[in-house]
């Protein structure tokens, strides 16, 4: 009878098949992943290739929604919100040695974080892998005319979303000139490190808005809701990236004129939604569009927290957010019961935060670049709460 | 014409009415039309709980199990008994890629999983535990024989326990668990690796 050798000197790449050793890389949670290429070449090759993180990304049980935020100039926050239970992880934004100047959270895609740096720098980063890159668009920014004094700071728009079919990330950005009385739209392509001038497409003026604003994007194009919009029917504003142009979609009439003045975009699940605080009722009015484009699909939750900031939906199909009026993080399902609450994590300011999943997605760098990743310390602690 | 109109209707409900019915139903043997033996059909009727299959290892052992309990495991087991191509008098299922050891032990938590599928999650997760304390290269084996036989459940389960043996470790003892000798990387690779991420050795 042939008997197994159950030999010593035999390794694990000697024994399975290369397709199993890919499935045991592909379920590791992703924050554990990318260690795992130090461990073998084999491993190594896996983990790079490019459609690897790809999968690992859409089809992996373990990444988990986080809240990302910064704590001071130095320093930001992660918070992991799940069902059953949450963490906080601190992380190092990849600044430049001489003293950084404020950075604003605008948004994330794709494990991406898209960081707003006065006066007119984006930076995209990375925590996972470090990797960051820095933008500039002072040519699109206005100069101000008097040095002596400061003039009104310019409206800003911006947006940052993954073309995949191109492998390649697209960063918009608009801004407003008030001295010249001129909107300028252009979009940085990654990959190739160029800006493309769209001011043509750009619509009527850009002075709904009154806040560096990054857009939510879904369905290959980008949303943005003005401060303080008119009519329900121009409330959402899309530039679609492939077609180049821009359109409006309407939001639920009730939400503008019932008690909600400024209602903001939130992204849950696959669906785009508009919340915004009805202080007549004490709760907060959730909108989801489940059709995207579909007027008549708008549904309204309805969450009893007077100030309660949506974040994303939990792997059971609940609300994760963040309250204001009282702390904390809370879960609550479709019908506004109560499911859970988080205590003692940090917490993010009104604006300034984005919801953000891991990734060990890499950025197609133009040749001659190199990333900044490799000299940045990571300062992690990771303090789990089991609620 | 009134029987086929009662085959359609309750071949839709349960698998056992099924068999009862393909059971009466008239088969075409050596250009006879013959009818299937009573003894069969009653076996049908109750289910057919004790049917057996025979599965061969790659030793040639013969393992004697219960149809339902492998059928509602394995996918491949369970492909394979549908579309008829196993013959239950005469046949047994070679599968030339899982040795007696690992055979044994698959068949094991199958029938224990279907025997004792309504006992509570913690016992059931108990068994679980005790069943994968074995060596790492009878965790392959297992890995490779669940995955050859598609039984979902215990290739999540061997998935997850490898899960856990890398979590969390440094790389060093990462190689050491998985008996990792030759890393592969050159002398200066692994140099600078050592020397950029220290904190993962």
């Amino acid at each position: 009878m042939e008997k197994k050798m159950n030999d010593k000197s035999r390794s694990i790449h000697d024994i399975l098949p290369l397709d199993l050793i890919h499935i045991i890389l592909l379920r590791v949670p992703i924050r554990h992943v990318a260690r795992l290429k130090c461990v073998s070449k084999l491993w190594c090759s896996l983990i790079s290739d490019p459609d690897f993180a790809e999968l690992h990304f859409c089809h992996s049980p373990a990444a988990t929604n986080a809240c990302f935020f910064m704590k001071n100039d130095t320093m930001a926050y992660l918070v992991y919100l799940d069902d059953n239970y949450a963490s906080q992880k601190v992380v190092c934004p990849p600044f430049k040695k001489k003293p950084p100047s404020d950075f604003e959270v605008l948004g994330s895609c794709r494990g991406f974080i898209l960081l707003h740096r006065y006066p007119h720098f984006l930076v995209v980063w990375n925590p996972l892998t470090g990797v960051s890159k820095r933008i500039s668009y002072s040519h699109i920014v206005s100069r101000p005319k008097y040095h002596s004094f400061r003039l009104p700071y310019s409206t800003h728009l911006h947006g940052f979303r993954y073309d995949a079919s191109q492998d390649d990330y697209l960063v918009v950005a608009a801004c407003r000139d008030y001295e010249r009385q001129e909107d300028h739209l252009e979009c940085l392509s990654l990959r190739t490190n160029s800006w493309i001038n769209l001011d043509a497409v750009l619509p009527s003026p850009l002075d709904w808005f009154d806040h560096n604003s990054c857009g939510l994007f879904l369905n290959g194009a980008i949303h943005w809701v003005p401060s303080c919009p008119k009519d329900y029917r121009d409330a959402i504003l899309i530039f679609d990236l492939k077609e180049r142009t821009f359109s409006k979609i309407s939001a639920p009439e009730q939400l503008l004129t019932v008690a909600c003045p400024f209602p903001s975009l939130a992204l849950l699940g696959d669906c785009l939604s508009l919340y915004g605080h009805n202080y007549g009722r004490g709760t907060t009015e959730i909108w989801v569009m489940k059709e995207y484009k579909v007027h008549s699909s708008w549904t309204l939750y309805e969450i009893p927290c007077k100030i309660f900031q949506p974040l994303c939906l939990s792997r059971n199909g609940d609300i994760i957010g963040r309250g204001y009026d009282k702390i904390g993080y809370f879960i609550y399902n479709v019908r506004g019961d109560l499911l859970k609450r988080f205590k003692n994590l940090p917490c993010p300011p009104p604006i300034g935060y984005c919801v953000y999943k891991e990734s060990l997605a890499v950025l197609p760098l133009p040749s001659g670049i190199k990333d900044k990743d490799k000299k940045k310390k990571e300062n992690c602690h990771q303090v789990h709460h089991q609620v | 014409m009134e029987l086929l109109c009662i085959r359609q209707w309750i071949s839709g409900l349960l698998p056992t009415v099924k068999k009862w019915l393909s059971a009466w139903c008239i088969k075409p043997v050596g250009g006879a039309l013959v009818r299937q033996e009573p003894e069969y059909i009653l076996l049908a009727l109750m289910g057919s709980p004790l049917k057996k299959i025979m599965l061969c290892s790659s030793e040639k052992e013969i393992f004697s199990v219960e149809e339902q309990v492998m059928v509602q495991h394995s996918v491949i087991i369970n492909n394979m008994i549908e579309d008829g191509s196993y013959n239950h008098e005469e046949s047994k299922i070679p599968l030339d890629c899982v040795d007696s050891k690992t055979l044994k032990k698959v068949i094991d938590y199958c029938t224990h999983h279907t025997h004792h599928h309504n006992d509570n999650q913690e016992d059931l997760e108990a068994w679980d535990a005790q069943f994968l304390n074995v060596d790492s290269n009878g965790l392959y084996d297992l890995l490779m024989a669940a995955n050859y036989l598609e039984i979902r459940n215990l290739l999540d389960l061997i998935y997850g326990t490898i899960k856990n043996m890398i979590k969390g470790k440094k790389i060093d003892e990462i190689r050491r668990i998985f008996n990792i000798k030759d890393h592969g990387f050159t002398p200066e690779e692994e140099e600078q690796n050592r020397k950029e991420y220290p904190h993962f050795y």
